[in-house]
């Protein structure tokens, strides 16, 4: 989009080429005049304006000159249009933040004067520079101030050149139909006041416009009047791109020919204008032609002119762009020293709270990992423990069920009946159905009531008492603090305990043996004794004892580590070597119902 | 004097039965007959006028329930006997009917021969077994009854009307929706048992509920029921309170 804008640099070409022969003839006048007075001013700023294009350090000399008067003077009018000539100095020589600087100066210097054609032409210039940066919004802004001032003054000039910038902004933007209306418009109004150069740089820019549309018919009628334009004035450059664009197009249509004439032609005016970017313009639109006409050599041949003239032309593209860069980081610096302090509080905070935000997410994320880790560890404890009581449950109903007790009391029973002894083993019958019965419907919970507990265990104990007839007595104590309706305990718990000291308690013993069972409250915890006044461990056949004893209490203290897990409180097993006999106490963690 | 009958299929069991009711019943307890079938049983009690039948569960492939289904039970009192059945036991105790379990203990039999001579048997049998039925036909959670006794003899509550019990000593009391309240000469214990896998929750030591009848859980330790009454939740039960409702709102 580069050319379209060319209109500004073409039209500027056109005002000021008038040459170095109007330098010479102020100059001389200059020399002229002895006066210090506002004469001089306008003769030092004529001759600066002269200068901007070919000697700029010169024509900011000129400049100084007539400032420093202006001020000894104190001219305002002439300070304000010093101030605005420095500024088109600083422009050409793209220092657009200075640039820009002069241009506000040069309008509060004439905010007094109420020249408002001035403001006008300050406005043109700012908004060319928005243009280059291109901020758009800002540039229309102040190019529509131009306008609005120029229609007011009637200044057709003015109101062309608004126009068509403002068509170039535009089409920068691809608003296409909105800038080629401008354009159109820009026409009526050149063609009106007969200005021929300004009708050629419309022409071109309608013709690019349309084509780019892919109007090619309506593009080709302007691209043609500009070429008349362009002859008529002698301005070969336009002429070698205005060719190139209809060599475009020919090319487009496929009339390869005619796009390779006009193409040549091209070439031929840029090189003698010395414009690098059209001719490789030229060049490349060749090679494209060639191309399509199956002669390689020729298409090589210009592809290869193509890309060196190019990277000459692109190297000053680049530097344009770069420029355009500078420019931009200039201007945006200098806004953004205003507000850097406030800007650099706000990016500490942000620093801040984005280091927080990220050690947070670190955080939060290195704890998921860590929760995850842990939740599947945790999932497979909880399964292996599921598993470890439930295995422990069933060799618990097992231990309860022990074949050697149950065959033992069918043993008892048919002992009994042999005797004749029908009403004991009735008793015997219905006790052991009953016991079998209630192990049956309780073993499968994880607590019963103490009572129902010491139910089952008494009818285990009367069983073994009726079969060994008389060998022992028992009795069962429940402290008072404790409510046996209301405290649970694992069902059966003490029952291999209690086997053990009758087997291996007080069978061996010699005489009559007693079973007592304490129920005790401590703290916490609920005590759960067997105590015997059988042999105890340390008998002299305590090797075999021992090792029968501990086949029942692994299962049991298995069962009461589970019954604390479940509570996640601590349970115990403990044995007390009496001078005679054994107590042995489940420690369990107390357990109400309500 | 209660003219009884055997039908049984082991005859050992009818042997025992015999035994027991000659030690413990000679006074009272006439036996008529024992029989191992059902064919046999049901010609039985239509000759011999039975006042009393007991009835085993499991005869050849068969059930005691088939006989009690072709039976008139307006005249006579039933009693079960079973060697080891949850869910028929599970029935029967909702149905509110007797029931021996083999080997048959002398004290139970005194208590159930009982209850057939204060008549308690006999009352209302025919809806009560038609409950029996109900229970045993359909799984647990379908629409059913629960058979309580009271003072005239048994009140059917359909078990989703039930809102909650309450302990009284060893009473409960029955809160019910849109009818009165019932007080049921059992304890809350017993009736835990029979309801708590009928979605019923034992919240306190006073207190059983119906899940269905929640309207409302406050953290705080209480739950607010259908009919508006609010029930105290004891600490101890809180954790397993809110694992079984989650359950279920699973």
């Amino acid at each position: 989009m580069k050319k379209l804008t060319t209109f500004t640099c073409v039209s500027m070409i056109c005002l000021s080429a008038t040459g170095q022969t109007l330098v010479d003839s102020l100059k001389n006048e200059l020399a002229g005049l002895s006066s210090a007075d506002t004469t001089r001013v306008t003769l030092l700023l004529n001759i600066a304006d002269a200068l901007v294009w070919n000697d700029p350090q010169e024509a900011l000399t000129y400049v100084k000159q007539a400032a420093r008067l202006t001020d000894d003077l104190r001219w305002q009018k002439g300070k304000a249009y010093a101030l605005r000539q420095e500024g088109v100095i600083y422009y050409e020589q793209s220092d657009p933040t200075r640039a820009m600087d002069r241009f506000h100066d040069a309008l509060k210097a004439a905010e007094s004067l109420q020249d408002r054609s001035f403001e006008a032409s300050i406005y043109n210039n700012i908004a060319n520079i928005y243009s280059d940066l291109k901020q758009y919004d800002m540039a229309l802004d102040h190019y529509r101030r131009l306008l609005t001032v120029s229609e007011a003054l009637q200044d057709t000039t003015k109101i062309i050149i608004a126009t068509v910038n403002i068509a170039s902004v535009y089409i920068e933007q691809q608003q296409l139909s909105m800038g080629i209306a401008s354009l159109n418009r820009a026409l009526l109004l050149a063609q009106y006041i007969k200005n021929k150069r300004f009708e050629m740089a419309i022409q071109n820019n309608l013709g690019r416009a349309l084509a780019k549309r892919g109007d090619d018919e309506l593009a080709l009628g302007h691209f043609n009047n500009c070429l008349q334009l362009a002859e008529q004035l002698g301005s070969d450059g336009i002429k070698a791109n205005v060719l190139n664009s209809i060599a475009e197009i020919m090319f487009n249509r496929h009339q390869y020919a005619q796009a390779e004439d006009r193409s040549k032609e091209a070439l031929a005016l840029a090189e003698k204008v010395a414009a690098l970017e059209w001719q490789a313009n030229a060049w490349q639109t060749l090679s494209n032609i060639h191309e399509r006409q199956r002669k390689p050599g020729e298409a090589l041949h210009a592809y290869k002119q193509f890309i060196a003239l190019r990277d000459s032309a692109v190297n000053d593209e680049k530097k344009a762009e770069i420029t355009r860069k500078e420019m931009q980081f200039a201007l945006e610096k200098q806004e953004a020293a205003a507000v850097a302090e406030m800007v650099r509080q706000r990016s500490i905070t942000y620093a801040v709270i984005g280091v927080a935000l990220v050690i947070m997410g670190a955080f939060a994320f290195g704890w998921r990992l860590y929760k995850r880790k842990r939740d599947s560890d945790e999932l497979k404890k909880i399964a292996e423990f599921e598993a470890l009581v439930a295995d422990t449950e069933m060799k618990a109903l097992r231990a309860q069920l022990n074949p050697h007790f149950i065959f033992n009391a069918l043993n008892a029973i048919g002992n009994s009946i042999a005797e004749r002894d029908f009403d004991t083993a009735g008793s015997y019958l219905t006790r052991f159905a009953k016991l079998i019965r209630q192990i049956l419907e309780n073993s499968e919970r994880k607590e019963i009531s103490l009572t129902t507990d010491l139910e089952l265990l008494t009818g285990y104990i009367q069983l073994e008492s009726m079969r060994l007839q008389g060998k022992f007595t028992y009795s069962v104590d429940v402290a008072a603090d404790i409510d046996p309706e209301n405290t649970l305990v694992p069902p059966l718990i003490m029952q291999p305990l209690i086997e053990n000291s009758i087997w291996h308690g007080i069978l061996p013993k010699e005489g009559p043996g007693h079973i007592q069972i304490r129920v005790q409250k401590e703290e916490e915890s609920l005590c759960y004794t067997v105590e015997d006044n059988g042999i105890g461990r340390t008998n002299v056949n305590g090797q075999s004892a021992t090792a029968k004893r501990s086949m029942g209490i692994a299962l049991t203290k298995a069962r009461v580590s589970i019954a604390g897990t479940h509570q996640n409180k601590p349970s115990a097993i403990l044995f007390d070597d009496l001078p005679d006999g054994l107590a042995v106490t489940i420690k369990l963690p107390l357990s109400l119902q309500f | 004097m209660i003219n009884a009958v055997i039908i049984d299929d082991e005859p050992h069991c009818i042997q025992h039965l015999q035994r027991l009711l000659q030690h413990y019943a000679q006074d009272n307890v006439r036996l008529l007959g024992t029989f191992e079938n059902i064919e046999q049983g049901i010609v039985a009690v239509g000759e011999l006028k039975p006042d009393l039948l007991f009835l085993d569960i499991q005869l050849q492939g068969q059930t005691g329930f088939d006989l009690l289904r072709q039976l008139d039970t307006s005249r006579i009192a039933i009693i079960f006997i079973t060697a080891y059945d949850q869910y028929a036991v599970q029935a029967f105790r909702f149905s509110a009917t007797d029931y021996l379990l083999k080997p048959v203990d002398g004290d139970d039999l005194i208590e159930s021969l009982r209850k057939v001579t204060d008549n308690i048997e006999k009352k209302e049998a025919a809806a009560r077994y038609e409950l029996l039925f109900e229970h045993l036909d359909y799984p647990p959670g379908m629409q059913a009854k629960i058979a309580l006794p009271s003072a005239e003899g048994w009140d059917f509550i359909s078990i989703d009307n039930i809102i909650r019990c309450e302990a009284q000593g060893n009473y409960t009391l029955f809160i019910l929706r849109e009818a009165k309240p019932l007080l049921v000469s059992k304890t809350l214990k017993g009736y835990e048992q029979l309801l708590e896998s009928r979605g019923f929750f034992r919240i306190h030591h006073a207190h059983l509920i119906n899940l269905n009848h929640i309207n409302k859980y406050h953290k705080s330790g209480f739950v607010t029921l259908n009919d508006g009454s609010s029930v105290e939740v004891s600490t101890r039960r809180r954790e397993a309170f809110v694992a079984r409702l989650t359950a279920r709102s699973r």
